[in-house]
């Protein structure tokens, strides 16, 4: 179907701190999700460098990228993406058993304030229960860096809130790097960095040295 | 591989339950079929085989050309190898029921022990069916009826029919059927050939060896001391058979060498026997005809003698008529004398009276003188009257004189009456005596020559007596043996062939399931790869369900299909074997193969279906699939057609290019269907014409008589040997008498054109099999031996039907 070449990403060059909390914004089609897929190491590209710490995530192989996303990634998907028929806690399982050196899943399911619902599956949990568990199964991995996409684009306003307030807590409190991809310019309120992607190159980068906390951002 | 990943497949096996049992059952059912038919001919003939040894089938029965010996048998006892012995007199003849019905029955004749169950049989036992065991030898048992064996009712008499060449066999003709038997030998519904009759048999009957009036046995029942814990069907036995047939063979060469002296022996005894009979018949015919002859010569004399006799008689008689009539002229003719002197006596005494008379009236004379002269008369008269009587006194002597000689001569003439008779008759005698003699010697003459070439046959028969053989078969030669054999090979065919098409459809099943299951959980895939799972852990996934699905379906399958498909199987061979068990044991070699098999391919299939997925990116995945890409078609160009079609049908006719997979998928499957459909239909459409065009197309005769009577045939056949180059082929050769008279009975046709072939313009016809055994082409040369059609055959352009060579003329 490739009669037509699409960049989908081109000319995006960002760098991003250790420890910060990043929020990607764009319009639709700007290329977010691309850019998250490839430092992720979901998807490739043809062209360019992409470098997390001293790994050249660009120039993995198949199994050295696959060893990776278990490693270093935690990926959060708008949809939550569980295993509809694992529980709360086995999808949480299912991430850490294959880690390295992987958090508890009970107690980051505590954390994330569901040690009542583990042994639920996700269908008998609400969004943001689901969209939480999700979190919690990215946290367990204990990555390096913790991958947003959209994380409230599902969620109602409040729910999306509570989400974001433990993307950001996890990231002061554990000192993680968080990118999270919105379309949503408030919540560039609360990022450390901002990276405004359009037509699939970076129109603006900025940094904010106050950023607020969740609560007191209303969209 | 991780707990919870353990767990989402477990999940994903009860959450897609349909798919895993569909799985499930189509490789169940792939391993169920091939497992079965598997084992389904190693479960006959092991049944078989069990059955052959609880009823000690022989392994090997000898047939003896001329027939077998106390000692022969004993021979066979005493070699080591064979563990039973079972001698037999065999006879095919026909029988007669109680209903007047012939049948072609084999009689077995039985030791009495064992035929009335004081002993049990050592080899072919039998089961009694119905009925009980002979008590006298006036009773038979019979084998049980199926399709071809009559089912004889008890309590019925059999009696055999005699013949010349069977009239001096039997001792005892007519028996009462008491029992019914079942006989290993006889177990399959089959056709068992005879040579008499109607050439196959109705009815076998087992009969006390005592009926028989044969101090030999014709058949001998043997078992291998070896072969009874080797599978009758397999190699080992099939060796083991080998060397003990080689055995058998190599004393049978021996037995037959010594029977041979035997027989050789008693014919020349008896040959001399019978010339030194034949030269004291000789001797003594010559002597009885010698002294008849000499009687005949002595009849003769003694005729000749009595013709002599005769004629002198006749001219003794003429004699003596001659003296008699002599004599009686003489003697009238001395009477008459004396008469006549008596007349001239009495006219001298007349006159002397006169001249008294007259001398006394002239008184011449005194009285004195004239009483002397009366005295004188008187005396002269008285002399007269004693001359008169004395002449009657005469005359009556001679009368009967000459009666008396009449009377003599008369008996005399008629004692030569008699005596001419009794010649006659002697003659008569004589002459059919000597009739008789030469017809006695004729007689004597042929018999004695008649013996004479009987002896010089018998002479030649003896010195053509050929070398007694023993034929020596295996189980090969039993027809049930040999007819279960084919059909186990039948099914081990279809064995071979069919479970193929399961596991290909198991498979396929597979295939279609697993690519649906992976198209479905596209996204876990993403989401998995996103957590770093690599290929192989995502895969295992898969190959955890699939291979979960067919090891169980394999077990299942295993279980019902060794259990089962035999079981089937065996139902439709029933009718035909009527065998007691059927042996269905797990075979762990199929099992493990069949599973093995259905296993890897089933993983290998799920291989193949999740690659696609996970060569994918897993952003990809965790996207929706993307449609594929509608294409324009070449149906489009022609515009008048395309600008009619709904738009339905447009989305339609663009689909069949779009999903190219579904598209060869389903012409694929609709070809191979059709293809089966059509090669099904033409198969019985094939068979069923085949009939009808070997016997109303080309064979019109109904019936075809052997007969010696020569000029009756109106065609020469012989079987013989084709010959060319290094091969050889069993041909049957059909001379006719008139090859334009041919095609009334045969139809010989070229193929595959159909053409008929006239034998007047193509002198030589032969069959395609032949022209393909011989590589033979029209124009070839090839020869035939052992015929009587001499010389080199030139084949014409022609090549035709059937087993068979026509030659023209």
């Amino acid at each position: 179907m490739g009669e037509q070449l699409i960049k989908a990403a081109d000319g995006v060059s960002f760098t991003i701190e250790q420890g910060e909390f990043c929020v990607m914004v764009g319009p639709s089609g700007a290329g977010k999700t691309t850019v998250l897929n490839m430092l992720g190491g979901m998807d490739t590209c043809d062209s360019g460098l992409i470098r997390l710490g001293d790994c050249q995530v660009s120039q993995l192989n198949e199994r050295q990228l696959t060893d990776y996303r278990r490693h270093e990634v935690g990926f959060v998907f708008q949809f939550y993406n569980l295993v509809q028929n694992l529980t709360a806690l086995e999808n949480v399982e299912l991430a850490s058993e294959i880690c390295r050196d992987p958090l508890d899943p009970k107690e980051v399911l505590e954390m994330v304030g569901l040690a009542d619902r583990m042994h639920n599956f996700p269908a008998q949990l609400s969004g943001g229960e689901q969209q939480r568990v999700a979190i919690a199964r990215a946290l367990a991995k204990n990555p390096k860096i913790l991958l947003c996409d959209e994380p409230t684009g599902a969620l109602d306003y409040e729910t999306g809130k509570n989400v974001l307030q433990l993307l950001q807590d996890s990231c002061r409190q554990t000192g993680k790097t968080v990118i999270v991809i919105t379309h949503n310019q408030a919540l560039t309120q609360m990022a450390d960095r901002v990276i405004h992607l359009r037509n699939g190159r970076v129109a603006k980068m900025e940094c904010n040295a106050n950023p607020l906390p969740v609560e007191r951002i209303e969209w | 591989m991780s707990r919870a990943y353990f767990k989402s497949i477990l999940r994903s096996v009860r959450e897609s339950l349909a798919r895993f049992l569909a799985i499930f059952a189509i490789v169940a059912l792939g391993v169920g079929f091939l497992a079965g038919l598997w084992s389904t001919t190693p479960d006959m003939h092991l049944s078989l085989d069990s059955y052959y040894d609880q009823q000690q089938m022989a392994d090997v029965f000898i047939k003896a050309t001329h027939g077998l010996t106390e000692d022969d048998i004993a021979a066979l006892a005493g070699l080591p190898s064979v563990a039973h012995l079972l001698p037999a007199k065999v006879v095919d003849t026909l029988v007669a029921t109680t209903d007047n019905r012939r049948l072609t029955a084999r009689l077995y004749g039985l030791p009495w022990a064992q035929l009335s169950g004081d002993q049990p049989l050592p080899v072919n036992r039998w089961q009694l069916v119905a009925g009980r065991l002979p008590q006298t030898p006036q009773e038979c048992l019979v084998e049980q009826g199926d399709s071809y064996l009559e089912s004889l009712e008890l309590g019925s008499t059999l009696s055999i029919v005699t013949e010349a060449d069977n009239a001096d066999l039997f001792a005892t003709t007519q028996f009462t059927v008491v029992g019914v038997v079942a006989n290993p030998f006889y177990f399959a519904n089959e056709r068992e050939p005879s040579n008499v009759g109607k050439g196959r048999l109705e009815a076998v009957i087992y009969i006390a060896d005592s009926c028989y009036d044969l101090d030999l046995y014709t058949d001998a029942y043997l078992t291998n001391s070896q072969a009874a814990q080797l599978m009758t069907f397999s190699a080992a036995y099939e060796e083991q058979l080998e060397d003990f047939v080689a055995e058998l063979e190599q004393l049978g060469e021996e037995r037959s060498r010594l029977r041979y002296a035997q027989i050789h022996g008693e014919g020349q005894a008896e040959l001399d026997q019978a010339r030194a009979d034949l030269a004291a018949a000789e001797q003594e015919a010559a002597q009885e005809l010698a002294s008849a002859w000499q009687d005949i010569l002595d009849a003769r004399q003694e005729l000749s003698e009595a013709r002599e006799e005769l004629d002198r008689g006749r001219a003794d008689l003429a004699a003596a008529r001659t003296a008699l009539a002599q004599e009686k002229a003489q003697a009238e003719a001395q009477l008459a004398q004396t008469e006549q002197e008596l007349m001239q006596a009495r006219q001298e005494l007349e006159q002397g009276e006169q001249s008294l008379a007259a001398a006394l009236e002239a008184g011449l004379i005194g009285p004195e003188q004239a009483a002397v002269w009366r005295q004188e008369l008187d005396q002269g008269w008285e002399q007269y009257r004693t001359g008169v009587a004395a002449l009657e006194g005469a005359k009556t002597a001679l009368a009967q004189e000459m009666a008396a000689a009449e009377a003599r001569l008369a008996q005399a003439a008629r004692q030569l009456e008699q005596g001419e008779r009794d010649y006659d008759e002697g003659r008569r005698q004589l002459a059919s005596g000597e009739a008789d003699y030469w017809q006695a010697r004729a007689e004597v003459e042929q018999e004695l020559e008649q013996a004479r070439l009987d002896l010089e046959d018998a002479a030649r028969q003896l010195d053509e007596l050929e070398m007694p053989s023993w034929y020596v078969l295996d189980r090969n030669a039993n027809v049930s043996y040999a007819s279960f054999t084919m059909n186990t090979e039948k099914v081990q065919a279809i064995a071979t062939v069919f479970p193929v098409f399961f596991m290909l459809v198991a498979a396929l099943v597979s295939l279609a399931s697993m690519t649906r299951m992976i198209e479905e959980e596209r996204t876990q895939i993403g989401i998995m790869k996103a957590l770093g799972y690599g290929r192989w852990a995502i895969m295992e996934k898969y190959m955890g369900y699939c291979g979960l699905a067919s090891l169980a379906g394999s077990i299942v399958g295993l279980l019902v299909g060794f259990r089962y498909i035999p079981v089937v199987i065996w139902q439709v061979f029933a009718t035909m074997y009527p065998l007691p068990t059927l042996y269905t044991p797990f075979r762990w070699p199929f099992a493990i193969v069949a599973t093995l098999g259905a296993v890897l391919l089933t993983l290998l299939v799920t291989i193949y279906a999740c690659n696609r997925a996970l060569q994918e990116k897993p952003a990809m995945l965790m996207r929706p699939r993307p449609p594929k890409a509608g294409k324009r078609i070449l149906l489009e160009k022609i515009k008048p057609l395309w600008s009619r079609l709904s738009f339905s049908h447009k989305a339609t006719a663009r689909n069949l290019f779009r999903y190219k997979k579904h598209f060869y998928m389903t012409v694929l499957g609709v070809a191979g269907c059709t293809a089966l459909l059509v090669t099904g239909f033409g198969l019985q459409d094939s068979i069923g014409s085949l009939g009808h065009t070997q016997f109303s197309e080309l064979m019109h005769y109904d019936l075809s008589i052997d007969c010696s009577v020569l000029g009756f045939t109106a065609f020469y056949g012989e079987r013989a040997t084709a010959h060319r180059g290094e091969s050889d082929a069993p041909v049957t050769v059909f001379v006719p008498h008139t090859p334009a008279d041919w095609p009334q009975f045969i139809t010989l046709r070229e193929r595959p054109s159909g053409d008929s072939l006239d034998l007047a313009t193509y002198p030589v016809v032969i069959s395609e099999t032949l022209a393909r055994a011989l590589g033979l082409k029209a124009g070839d040369q090839f020869s035939l031996e052992d015929s009587e059609v001499r010389g080199q055959l030139c084949l014409y352009p022609s090549v035709s039907l059937s087993g068979c060579l026509w030659a023209g003329g």
